[in-house]
């Protein structure tokens, strides 16, 4: 039989997918993802109910799930992050179940080692062949590296690749094997290229965000991490990028070579791979046009699973061997636990993806945020909802100073000995309620929308609905 | 201290916010309506009202458009509004 | 002081924010960037904010000129919270300081105040800048000079150029006399924003020019300013080495001293410990 099927719905009824089923997507299309919806669509029309989707991230552009969960189609969700489009109407209360949340690692381990076990995966490749080898790195949707879809194309029941470019010659580069895929179905679009790829990001402006970012490198620096052999992980926008700047600037005036740049590869990273500041890209996932040409074409450049960049039941993946990483937060409380999942008022919006991996497998792991957005402090007496557990942060920088860790004493007297001003996280918190007041309690439900599974499998938080 | 007249202070920029007072009969009615309502409502609302004692008004209507503003601002911007209705 | 950046008095976002816009010093504007029916509503959001964000930077307020009605209003609300400095705008003459002073003198007793306050003079007309040196003398408060070329040049009938030379004399000018009666002296804004090369063209000639520092209307010009206003590290080793060597020869007792062939005498002693002050050392 003919591995191409004829449409989707014939990929699907192959599958035997069937009601209570569970199916997964992995999302390297981001926001121009086609697909999830597509195949949702579809399984809507057979009249297949009760499904749980596990999907590596579910982004506002998967907004039509909404209908689909009060249908009854979808009964589970399953992801390491939640944009707010869906994720504040999961706040409400909608599904039955909880949503399970995992980081990016939690979610390869679990594949891997069978405690989540899929159905039925669909893969998007935005080119695959005629025996199934499938890549994301060529075609109208290209969207760089598979990491994230590799752990289910080797241990799901049933896996259909999803594209919209048949090649003609054997995909000899392909991140996902022809062997692991049962069927392939071509359909018109996979992906919106506007929404896959951000256009090139531009290191921000704001005086504030530039004297977070300078201040981080002050911190990696009097920790004595920036030398020869770093291996580090930044975001990829706003005060993360100009972290990216400052340390870039002080690697080529100082002459320093970093081992590699890890986790989501922007074209900043792409440049600094090409000045000489770092050896090699390990690639989580490509967030723009530059990052995927590197990607096909540098050999310095390299494909990772998400298992190899962040599993936290491999010793040997890449988080463990990261000197800095440095990360985002919506909240931080005095204890220094981090919150990526909820905002102010409790809503789903986001969700740890590889926060906590980073952060806990990086020797030094910063914290960069403004102290205030508007009225809202990022530091809270409790967080929200724990993310990132404080025991893995190391250090907060905002505009009004550093803060650090108390149980890291001698990273602290490393900063006071190389004369950068420290500035307690309850001083911070202090200076937030002179200007703010203190927030109000949010009133929240009963109803446990979302649990947060930690790396190590254990449930670090629950999430409850909220009362708008 | 009456309030002569209606005036408003502030603009609609973020992190800043707009007053409305106007003149009333017998007491003070306060609207809010902010973006951080749920967490700050409690707040600017005290504010004002400390702002209209320290005046000793004791009757009016105020209308709070505010957008995220830090506490100096909601007072700065309750402040000038009635001073400017105490104007002639 | 480098660098002043001038920040508009009615805006929330960057009151609240310019203890961060890495400047020396900011001047907080309430007379050019505030619209007339707006004086009063900055006044208060200025107050305010003076009060509840204990700036660490030196902080000045640029209150309305004296032709106008605003300018003891100002004072009335800004000079108890103690600001370092006011700026005067469109200062002309000494008779201008002495009516400043005469206002501050008197709210500063009338609220108990122990500091005096200081000034700065905004020279921005023609008149301003011919009796610079006297303004400059008019009182023991006055700590700089500042030229205003936007309005100086309106005041000339000059065209207002990148390339300058209509305000060349100006700023020398201001430079000599600020000099000669012991004060600081900073040079005008540049106002192309998106132009950092020139900026920083323009401040390394007005540090040629002897001026200070310079002012800026953008945070983003603060660092090409700071650039050309620092000492850079050639200029650090040498002074070093210039104090380390008269220091050895009063140790040993020796008169005149040279260093590579050059004789080390007091104007030169002096400005390698400028240098070294303006290096933070």
């Amino acid at each position: 039989m003919s591995k191409i099927a004829i449409n989707l719905r014939e990929a699907i009824l192959e599958s035997g997918l069937a009601d209570g089923m569970t199916i997964s997507f992995h999302h390297h299309l981001r926001n121009g993802d086609m697909v999830m919806n597509m195949v949702m669509d579809e399984i809507a029309q057979m009249g297949i109910k009760d499904i749980t989707i596990h999907c590596s991230s579910i982004m506002d552009v998967h907004a039509p799930l909404l209908e689909h969960i009060k249908n009854g189609v979808v009964t589970g969700l399953e992801a390491s992050y939640i944009g707010p489009a869906v994720g504040r109407e999961l706040s409400k209360g909608i599904l039955e179940k909880p949503v399970i949340f995992r980081t990016h690692g939690g979610r390869a381990s679990d594949v891997i080692n069978g405690k989540c076990h899929i159905d039925v995966a669909f893969i998007a490749a935005s080119a695959v062949d005629r025996e199934g080898n499938c890549t994301g790195k060529i075609g109208p949707a290209a969207f760089g590296g598979m990491g994230y879809a590799v752990a289910d194309a080797k241990y799901a029941n049933y896996k259909i690749a999803v594209t919209d470019y048949l090649v003609e010659e054997v995909l000899l580069d392909a991140s996902i094997q022809a062997k692991d895929i049962h069927k392939l179905v071509v359909v018109d679009q996979i992906g919106d290229p506007d929404g896959i790829v951000s256009s090139t990001t531009q290191v921000t402006r704001s005086p504030t965000r530039l004297k977070i970012a300078e201040d981080t490198l002050k911190v990696m620096t009097a920790a004595g991490y920036v030398k020869s052999g770093l291996k580090f992980q930044t975001g990829a926008g706003g005060v993360s990028l100009a972290v990216a700047k400052y340390l870039r600037d002080k690697m080529l005036k100082e002459n320093i070579r970093g081992d590699f740049c890890l986790g989501g590869i922007t074209g900043y990273m792409v440049q600094m791979l090409h000045e000489g500041c770092f050896e090699q890209l390990l690639d989580a996932q490509c967030f723009d046009r530059e990052a995927i040409r590197s990607l096909n074409e540098d050999p310095n450049h390299v494909e990772l699973t998400s298992s190899k960049y962040a599993s936290p039941t491999d010793p040997t993946s890449y988080v463990n061997e990261l000197d800095v990483v440095i990360l985002g937060a919506t909240e931080i409380d005095l204890n220094f636990n981090v919150n990526v999942h909820t905002d102010s008022y409790g809503r789903i919006m986001g969700g740890s993806g590889g926060h906590s991996d980073a952060a806990e497998g990086a020797k030094l792991c910063i914290i960069v945020a403004p102290l205030m957005r508007g009225r809202i402090s990022v530091i809270r007496d409790r967080v929200t909802t724990i993310s990132t557990p404080g025991s893995c942060i190391d250090v907060l920088v905002t505009e009004y100073g550093i803060a650090v860790n108390p149980n890291k004493p001698e990273l602290r007297q490393a900063l006071v000995d190389a004369g950068v001003k420290v500035m307690d996280i309850e001083k911070q918190y202090e200076v937030s309620l002179n200007l703010a007041g203190k927030p109000a309690a949010i009133r929240r439900g009963e109803k446990e929308v979302a649990l947060v599974v930690y790396r190590n499998g254990e449930i670090i938080d629950r999430i409850y609905n909220t009362i708008v | 201290m009456k309030l002569l007249k209606n005036a408003s202070a502030g603009t609609d920029n973020r992190e800043d916010l707009r007053v409305t007072v106007s003149p009333a009969e017998s007491d003070i009615q306060i609207t809010i309506r902010s973006s951080v309502g749920a967490l700050f409502g409690a707040h600017i609302e005290a504010a004002a009202r400390e702002i209209l004692s320290d005046y000793q008004i004791s009757a009016c209507n105020m209308e709070i458009d505010d957008r995220s503003a830090l506490d100096y601002v909601v007072r700065a911007r309750v402040e000038t509004a009635i001073r400017r209705a105490l104007e002639v | 002081m480098r660098n002043i950046l001038f920040v508009p008095g009615n805006s929330t976002k960057m009151l609240t924010n310019a203890n961060f816009l890495g400047s020396d010093a900011v001047v907080i504007d309430l007379e050019d960037a505030v619209a007339p029916n707006e004086k009063d509503a900055a006044r208060l959001l200025v107050r305010n904010a003076i009060r509840a964000l204990h700036y660490q930077v030196k902080l000045g307020v640029r209150i309305n000129a004296l032709d106008t009605c605003y300018w003891q209003q100002d004072l009335k609300e800004i000079l108890p919270l103690a600001p370092d400095f006011i700026m005067l705008p469109k200062t002309a003459d000494v008779d201008s300081i002495h009516v400043l002073e005469q206002e501050v003198a008197k709210l500063e007793k009338q609220y108990g105040m122990e500091k005096e306050v200081k000034f700065i003079a905004l020279l921005e007309t023609a008149k301003g800048v011919e009796n610079a040196y006297a303004i400059a003398r008019a009182s023991k408060r006055v700590e700089a000079l500042f030229l205003g070329a936007e309005d100086l040049t309106a005041n000339l009938c000059a065209v207002r150029t990148k390339e300058s030379s209509e305000i060349l004399y100006s700023r020398c000018r201001l430079v000599s006399a600020a000099r000669a009666a012991g004060i600081d002296v900073y040079d005008t804004p540049f106002t192309d924003v998106e132009d950092i090369c020139g900026l920083e063209k323009d401040a390394r000639l007005a540090r040629q020019l002897g001026f200070t520092g310079k002012a800026s209307i953008n945070p983003c010009h603060i660092e090409g300013i700071n650039r050309a206003f620092s000492p850079s590290e050639e200029e650090i080793a040498y002074s070093r080495e210039v104090l380390e060597i008269i220091e050895k020869a009063e140790r040993e007792g020796h008169g005149a001293v040279s260093l590579r062939g050059k004789m080390i005498d007091a104007p030169i002693m002096a400005r390698a410990k400028y240098i070294l002050k303006l290096a933070g050392i």
